[in-house]
């Protein structure tokens, strides 16, 4: 595309310009920092994410079957995973920075401390930066961007496994990284149904629990996640490790 | 990679469409199916196969500069038998990618325009010209959408930046978009429709006197009249 210099009569514009911050919108082509101080300058907007570059504002209106009552759920699903894993952090939702233009919002993120091994810290200004070890999303439909663009550059910055709940599709995708081509393999759940994560040893997820907003299933499953000799393993291994 | 899933019998949600949301991957079918089923979505556009839906608009950035863009081309088109111009609507170029621009403007003719309106009432195909009213550089219509008529042949693509005070218009050369250099006087003159004149050192001060007195030059002029006659020769 062939482009010419800015014509003049704009620079006249120049001290209004600077005192101007723009609104955050749809489809804007931004890097971080110019994300977070458009958003800063636009409070009304609740949530909104950076994707390769590209803004992506969310509806200000949580819908109660199709998100909040299953992310109530994920929440209680992990917040008991790490009552008996202490070297752990849940937050829901939640920012978190990935890289220079990829701010996301996921539903929740369970990560390592640091001492631990994790690779996801909480920075100076009180946001999740780097990869965390799960990533789970609440979506719609298969449709979702948690299905296409951000389950791409979770894979490729690093995130260890990734969980998208398709509520109205009543599936559930689970992602975990192969070791040797270091992309992203569905985990596949156990024949009774049991979904247990690779990474996180112990987080044991009965689907159709889950689907049928079964708290019981849910918390009983994990607990045998959590009271098994997996689990204890794993977190001797955690504790050996910040000794060293 | 197909999606692993465990997909359960009974699922009381089944029968719900999903709600359209922003970054959808969606095709032109399921895109237009989502949307029926949200009737108060008053805007939306599929962008490469991607959603974007805009918020509520602001008075002095958009609404206001919108309504004296809508003026100005309706002045032209009101003197130009066989030029449609339509506001605000959903404009189908292929599969994936169905946008919404602020003002388009078309030849209305089968041997000398590049759009029809088809039977859903849906303009197809490029329009002679898109006009959009962008809230930043960093706006899409200045990325995505620039991109995007560039590569389905929109003929002259006319963008201003409200906050930034800016005046962009792009014609679409053999290479694609080149910016429209204006004369001294800060005037662009389209090439596409001759004499629609724009005074954009005018129109960013919102001096609308003069943003129409340019206009009323350019319709005085011989190629106005000729571009006019041979629209009506072809009907």
């Amino acid at each position: 595309m062939v482009s010419t210099s800015k014509t003049q009569y704009s620079s006249r514009s120049v001290s209004a310009k600077s005192d101007f911050i723009p609104p955050l919108e749809n489809g804007d082509r931004l890097d971080r920092d110019e994300f977070f101080r458009r958003w800063e300058a636009t409070p009304e907007i609740r949530s909104a994410e950076l994707i390769e570059g590209v803004v992506f504002v969310n509806a200000a209106a949580i819908r109660f079957k199709m998100h909040g009552e299953p992310l109530e759920l994920i929440s209680t699903w992990l917040g008991n995973y790490r009552r008996f894993t202490p070297e752990c952090r849940v937050s829901t939702p939640t920012t978190l920075k990935l890289d220079d233009e990829n701010v996301f919002e996921p539903d929740a993120i369970l990560l390592l401390r640091p001492e631990f091994g994790g690779t996801c810290q909480v920075d100076e200004d009180d946001y999740a930066q780097g990869a965390p070890e799960l990533v789970v999303e609440v979506a719609a439909s298969s449709s979702s961007r948690d299905m296409h663009s951000k389950k791409g550059i979770y894979e490729r910055l690093g995130v260890k496994e990734y969980l998208v709940w398709r509520v109205l599709e009543r599936e559930l995708s689970w992602f975990r990284r192969d070791a040797s081509t270091n992309k992203f393999v569905s985990l596949d759940p156990s024949s009774d149904g049991v979904f247990k994560s690779s990474t996180l040893p112990g987080l044991w997820l009965h689907a159709e629990g889950l689907f049928a907003d079964d708290y019981v299933r849910v918390l009983e499953t994990l607990e045998l996640g959590t009271a098994s000799a997996e689990h204890k393993e794993f977190r001797q291994r955690l504790v050996d490790r910040s000794n060293r | 990679m197909s999606a692993p899933s465990i997909a359960s019998r009974e699922n009381p949600l089944r029968d719900i469409i999903p709600p359209l949301e922003n970054g959808d991957r969606l095709d032109r079918d399921e895109f237009l199916r989502r949307w029926e089923a949200t009737p108060r979505i008053k805007h939306a556009e599929l962008i490469y196969g991607i959603v974007y839906m805009n918020a509520a608009v602001r008075f002095r950035s958009h609404g206001q500069p919108h309504t004296l863009m809508t003026t100005w081309l309706g002045s032209y088109a009101m003197n130009a038998p066989g030029l449609l111009i339509a506001d605000n609507c959903t404009v189908e170029l292929d599969d994936q990618s169905l946008p919404q621009p602020d003002l388009v403007m078309i030849i209305d003719h089968a041997s000398m325009g590049q759009t029809r309106i088809n039977e859903d009432d849906y303009l197809e195909g490029p329009p002679e010209l898109v006009v959009e009213i962008a809230a930043s550089s960093a706006s899409r219509d200045l990325h995505q959408k620039l991109k995007l008529y560039e590569e389905f042949g929109v003929k002259e693509y006319l963008v201003w930046n409200v906050p930034e005070m800016e005046i962009k218009w792009f014609v679409n050369l053999e290479n694609g978009f080149a910016e429209l250099a204006p004369s001294d006087h800060f005037v662009y003159k389209s090439q596409t429709f001759p004499g629609l004149w724009l005074d954009a050192q005018a129109l960013v001060g919102r001096d609308e006197k003069s943003v129409f007195a340019t206009l009323q030059e350019g319709l005085q002029t011989a190629e106005f009249e000729s571009f006019v006659n041979s629209i009506a020769q072809q009907t």
